[in-house]
């Protein structure tokens, strides 16, 4: 099998983690997909060095991570992006208000959390066990549960606000 | 809001997602193959404009040298010069530093830490910019008229005078307002760093 169809493999079955961290880190459709496509395109460039010392999903989880970071930033500087069928959503439009309501409250929440809070809450968001948070961050497994405990108090302090 | 409710939402949100099937073969392949055929994108249209400008002026000027006749003429000069050139090779290192190419197989961590320093950076060339501004009204000041009428500034009073104070004025508020936007998110980036870096060393 050739690596560009062992790839598409690997995205095709990794495909709701990237539209997760995509709508975790944009705010509106149009930078969900342009973020999706920017993480696939950093993944195959990526991809040969993958060396296989994690999972592929927990190569797959920082590389998407790291590239939305950079993409926050870059947003504004679109290049050409391969449009994604809006008729594959599959939403009904009742259950479509719901989703984007559900998820804008959470937008609004993580809004002023810093990216390395933010990238913390995600995976605690995925139910990623603490050793799986510290892998893909890069910390120690008591570190994750500290901030966890201090992100927990920020969003708190929000609420309150 | 507890984490656990915020989890619920995430696993809803998620729900709402789970028959999607977006991703076409075809689709993965293209996204692939895309774009950076527009690599020239906006922010690059301004700053290449800005090259364009300064070194138009640098050619102007240099073309004009034989006409600033004394020491401090020929000294200005050469310092409009070197700041007009000096401008655009900024915002270039700057901009190549911040779209340089991102090792993403990373831990998260470390990508952050390096994304804010680049940002640090960046900023601090933004400001230096700025500074550079003040120093090349100064300069243009007192050459345009030397150029175009073979006159030192004080032969047109009023008008320099006008112009100088006009021009200071827009660069302070110019200045004021690039140091405030940036300030905040230096310091956000300066906080985050030093969180990062506790985090490590208690590793």
């Amino acid at each position: 099998m050739e690596k560009k169809d062992t790839f598409i493999i690997a995205v095709k079955e990794h495909e709701k983690l990237i539209f997760r961290i995509a709508s975790f880190y944009t705010d509106c459709k149009d930078d969900r997909d342009d973020l999706v496509q920017e993480i696939i395109y950093n993944l195959w460039k990526s991809f040969e060095t993958f060396k296989q010392r994690s999972s592929l999903t927990t190569w797959i989880y920082r590389v998407a991570m790291n590239v939305s970071i950079v993409h926050l930033k870059q947003k504004k500087k679109r290049g050409v992006s391969v449009a994604i069928d809006p008729q594959v959503l599959n939403f009904s439009e009742s259950s479509y208000d719901d989703y984007e309501e559900k998820l804008q409250v959470l937008q609004n929440l993580i809004k002023d959390l810093n990216l390395y809070d933010k990238g913390i809450l995600m995976l605690y968001l995925e139910s990623k066990s603490h050793t799986e948070i510290a892998d893909i961050i890069g910390i120690s497994k008591s570190n994750v549960g500290t901030k966890l405990s201090r992100i927990k108090e920020k969003l708190r302090q929000q609420i309150v606000k | 809001m507890e984490l656990d409710d915020l989890k619920k939402d995430w696993e809803y949100i998620n729900s709402c997602n789970s028959d999607r099937n977006t991703l076409t073969p075809e689709i993965i392949d293209q996204m692939t193959e895309k774009k950076y055929n527009t690599e020239i994108n906006k922010i690059k249209y301004a700053e290449l404009s800005g090259i364009l400008v300064c070194f138009t002026a640098v050619i102007f000027i240099g073309f004009n040298f034989n006409r600033l006749d004394t020491i401090i003429f020929q000294s200005t000069g050469v310092l409009t010069i070197i700041i007009l050139a000096a401008i655009p090779v900024s915002s270039f290192l700057s901009l190549r530093k911040l779209n340089s190419r991102h090792n993403f197989n990373r831990p998260h961590i470390d990508m952050i830490q390096q994304f804010m320093n680049n940002k640090i950076l960046f900023h601090q060339y933004q400001k230096t910019n700025a500074l550079l501004c003040y120093f090349l009204l100064v300069g243009t000041t007192l050459l345009l008229p030397k150029i175009f009428y073979d006159k030192d500034v004080t032969s047109y009073k009023t008008f320099w005078t006008f112009a100088f104070a006009f021009g200071y004025i827009f660069l302070f508020v110019f200045s004021k307002w690039v140091t405030k936007f940036y300030s905040n998110s230096i310091n956000q980036a300066e906080r985050l760093i030093k969180e990062i870096r506790e985090t490590k060393t208690s590793l």
